[in-house]
């Protein structure tokens, strides 16, 4: 299902929380943050299965 | 649920890749170099199933050029899984992102099997710096013409709010 993003304002929002993902992963997985508290944080990673 | 197999990933890759307390893919180079990878899920495009691509690494000292078959690896298991894309975005927080879109084209440019996968890139400015964005998708992936249309009509409009 593809995003419904109609307005401009949307956009620069949605792809303002894309540009601030990875710095937030980054500062998360230095702080040695488990992976609930990433969750928490609104970054779900993809599963990992050994 | 979309998910990578560490076993797989082991059998290609150059280095042991484990996961660690974060939930994130962790490796350490022969030079003792930690390296954590992630693929977080994005909804820029698409509601669900296109990750973002994330590494980092603290200490920066040269190159070694067995990270990218690691990286390469860990991609090829992504590919594998059921997600839908893979999302790149350059890193620009010290203003070589231009050199580090050069080198992703490189890389893919020299990818064995890149004819298999659509490369969908876009230079966007976003508050006053240009970003470099690429998706990755299968071109056999039967959502890739819907993808493809979120991506260009998603960019255009961010293009768009800013002029």
């Amino acid at each position: 299902m593809e995003t419904a993003i109609n307005t401009p304002k949307d956009i620069r929002k949605m792809f303002g929380n894309t540009m601030s993902m990875r710095k937030r992963w980054t500062a998360a997985v230095r702080q040695n943050a488990t992976r609930k508290e990433m969750e928490k944080m609104g970054i779900k990673q993809i599963a990992i299965v050994k | 649920m979309d998910l990578i197999s560490l076993s797989a990933v082991n059998t290609k890759s150059p280095y042991k890749i484990d996961s660690d307390s974060s939930g994130s893919f962790f490796f350490v180079t022969e030079k003792g170099r930690p390296y954590h990878v992630a693929f977080i899920e994005d909804p820029l495009f698409y509601e669900h199933g296109i990750y973002q691509y994330c590494l980092d690494t603290e200490v920066h000292a040269g190159a070694d050029s067995h990270v990218h078959e690691v990286v390469v690896a860990l991609m090829e298991e992504f590919f594998n899984s059921s997600a839908k894309g893979l999302l790149y975005i350059c890193d620009s927080m010290d203003g070589r992102q231009a050199a580090r879109n050069r080198l992703f084209n490189r890389w893919f440019n020299a990818y064995p099997h890149r004819d298999e996968y659509r490369l969908l890139q876009r230079e966007v400015p976003y508050e006053g710096v240009l970003q470099y964005v690429s998706l990755i998708v299968r071109k056999d992936h039967p959502e890739l013409k819907p993808i493809t249309e979120s991506f260009d009509r998603v960019l255009s409009n961010l293009e768009y709010a800013y002029k």
